[in-house]
């Protein structure tokens, strides 16, 4: 199981090109210009919602979007993001 | 002896508008070198990068796709190509100047999740 | 838990060297050790000692460099990458007939086999891109 990193809004190629191939069992986070995937009900919501999404919390924080992101998406700190890359697999870096 | 690991090289950017195409072969061969288990797969704009017919000589590049062939020479495994990108792209297996295996989304999630070490580029 | 990072963007350009300077911090934090910073593509600008940012703002090079030393951290630079972007050190800028030399403290230069050796090495390779 992988944990898929965004970096890049979702109107980039980058979070498209991992949702065709991310796999069950697998995360992603939004890190960066990611985050701003954690606010708009974009075409890939829906797919979104049946997978674990996290954020980083100080990209959100930076881009003035605390009070906007969505439900079920979880917030980690970068010792969260540490933990994470740990309880994975892997790491994959879509950008 | 390290035990081998398989690594997948992911380039999904454009040769010559930046860097990415060139440097992300270079990583490709050095695997290879190290006897890793070594695929590399093109996807979105990457596939780009395996047209027929490139000639840079006027932006005054060197022609990225000259160096593809190394990667049979250094043992590469395989080189894939996503069918979704190709299809978005209106482009087909002939219009690239390797041979390649075209992939569809669902085989490449199952590659992608065998794989040891993803690279992106 | 052994971590390698590797980075592609420039500082001032990409958000990337801050992510990783975070991320790295952090990996400390929580116990794990760093194998080594592999440092590619425009992310080699991080290794440049001539940076000069205002004085309200982040001298991200340096920062590297401190943390590079105060951890005692293999920081290596791709010297192909390097040497095309003029990150250069002493030795090299020899070699090529340079006329200075600007690779920071704790920096290293050397090949991209170092990259895979991390991968090989580490059980996490984590990549931030530009």
């Amino acid at each position: 199981m992988i944990l898929h990193t965004i970096n890049k809004s979702p109107q980039h190629s980058a979070i498209s090109a991992c949702l065709r191939i991310i796999g069950k069992g697998s995360a992603i986070l939004l890190i960066e210009d990611g985050v701003y995937a954690a606010i708009s009900p974009s075409p890939f919501h829906n797919q979104l919602c049946d997978l674990k999404i996290y954020a980083l919390e100080a990209d959100i924080k930076a881009r003035g979007l605390s009070d906007k992101v969505l439900p079920g998406i979880e917030t980690v700190d970068y010792q969260g993001f540490v933990a994470l890359t740990a309880q994975y697999d892997s790491v994959q870096s879509w950008f | 002896m390290m035990n081998p690991k398989s690594f997948l090289i992911i380039n999904r950017h454009s040769p010559y508008q930046t860097n990415s195409a060139k440097e992300a072969l270079d990583v490709a061969l050095m695997t290879a070198v190290f006897n890793q288990k070594t695929s590399v797969l093109f996807m979105d704009d990457g596939i780009y990068q395996l047209l027929k017919k490139q000639d840079p000589t006027d932006i005054t590049q060197k022609n990225s796709a000259a160096t593809f062939p190394m990667l049979e020479m250094y043992d590469v495994d395989a080189v894939y190509v996503e069918q979704a990108s190709l299809e978005a792209r209106n482009l087909n297996e002939q219009d690239l100047l390797m041979p390649v295996q075209v992939i569809d989304s669902e085989s490449l999630r199952e590659l992608i999740e065998n794989q040891t070490i993803i690279l992106n580029f | 838990m052994i971590f390698s990072l590797a980075i592609y963007g420039a500082p001032y350009a990409s958000q990337a060297p801050d992510t990783a300077y975070q991320f790295a911090n952090a990996v400390i934090a929580s116990g794990h050790k760093i194998h080594r910073i592999f440092f590619y593509m425009d992310g080699v600008q991080n290794a440049t000692k001539l940076a000069s940012p205002p004085q309200d703002e982040a001298d991200i090079p340096a920062r590297w460099s401190r943390f590079i030393l105060d951890h005692q951290i293999d920081a290596v630079v791709c010297i192909a990458a390097a040497l095309r972007r003029g990150v250069i050190n002493e030795e090299e800028a020899n070699r090529y007939d340079k006329p200075s030399s600007n690779l920071a403290e704790g920096f290293t230069l050397s090949g991209l086999g170092q990259l895979v050796e991390a991968g090989i090495e580490s059980d996490r390779l984590v990549t931030f891109g530009y």
